[in-house]
């Protein structure tokens, strides 16, 4: 690697890289949109952990949350806006090139 | 420095892993399969017993209802499990699939466009959904349908709708029951 080249981890973005808000993140780059209950189900986390991440993502615009009543119960749905699918993808590109560097690092130290 | 790729790998790890589940739940489709293979299966005694007309009227009230069907039965399926696809891909593709199945069917004027022609729509349409569902079974069918619906084209056999007709009807019936076996397996994602 050449000395002027970043190191993958430099490319990490401070917000997205931790394991929940990477999960919620990950969940709606599959989907449209998910309600607070299947990611707090899906990433197996408290409704008060859930909430405080969602939050972190919401402020810096890379998820939306939009309330509905279906049935007169009150759902919350999150959905990734465009800002927060391209960071998502950006990340897991970040964290796959220092997966990759690791491996060669392996092989290089044999 | 080893600590982060490891990190990263655990990350990685837990990001694909949420993604997939969530295609997994996301890809269900027995209810659609099952009712347009259902459809195409009672579609056969109607041409066979009956008249071609009869068989255009029953595509003609039954494609449009069956795809509203399908639509309330996502929409009603999303608010139960708490997640939902792009709805727009496969709102397009279904629109397409009965419209150019109606075009197609009505400008054969009973040759071998009016059956083989919505079939390889049909086959074309599935092969969409089988894409943007990720689901390789989907791909396969419809791109089976698809060569079909060519292969009856060309040879033009006898009681060629009946064939196009029992092969997809059959085709998609099982597959639908194949999901629905899928998503109601015990510990398994799905409804």
């Amino acid at each position: 690697m050449p000395e002027t080249e970043l190191h993958p981890a430099a490319e990490l973005d401070e917000t997205v890289h931790q394991r929940v808000r990477l999960g919620i993140l990950a969940i709606l780059s599959e989907a449209d949109r998910a309600t607070f209950t299947y990611l707090r189900e899906a990433l197996d986390v408290t409704d008060g952990n859930l909430s405080a991440h969602v939050a972190v993502l919401a402020k810096a615009g890379l998820v939306r949350i939009d309330k509905a009543f279906v049935d007169n119960r009150p759902r919350t749905w999150v959905r990734a806006t465009a800002k927060g699918r391209s960071t998502f993808q950006a990340e897991i590109s970040a964290l796959s090139k220092l997966v990759g560097r690791y491996r060669r690092d392996i092989v290089g130290s044999r | 420095m080893v600590l982060e790729q490891s990190q990263a790998k655990t990350l990685l790890t837990a990001a694909e892993g949420a993604r997939e589940r969530t295609r997994s739940v996301l890809s269900t489709n027995w209810f659609p399969m099952i009712l347009f293979g259902v459809l195409a299966l009672v579609s056969v005694p109607v041409f066979e017993f009956w008249s071609g007309t009869a068989v255009a009227a029953l595509w003609l009230v039954g494609a449009p209802i069956g795809t509203l069907g399908t639509a309330l039965w996502y929409r009603g399926r999303a608010i139960e499990i708490g997640v939902s696809a792009k709805p727009w891909p496969y709102i397009v593709t279904a629109v397409g699939i009965v419209v150019g199945c109606m075009a197609t069917g009505m400008a054969g004027r009973g040759g071998p466009v009016s059956y083989a022609g919505p079939l390889l729509i049909i086959g074309l349409g599935y092969l969409v959904f089988g894409r943007l569902d990720r689901n390789l079974l989907g791909v396969g069918f419809g791109a089976a349908m698809a060569i079909v619906a060519i292969i009856v084209f060309a040879l033009k056999p006898q009681h060629a709708y009946t064939l196009t007709m029992l092969a997809f009807g059959a085709g998609s019936a099982l597959l639908g029951f194949w999901n629905l076996l899928q998503v109601r397996r015990p510990n398994d994602a799905g409804d």
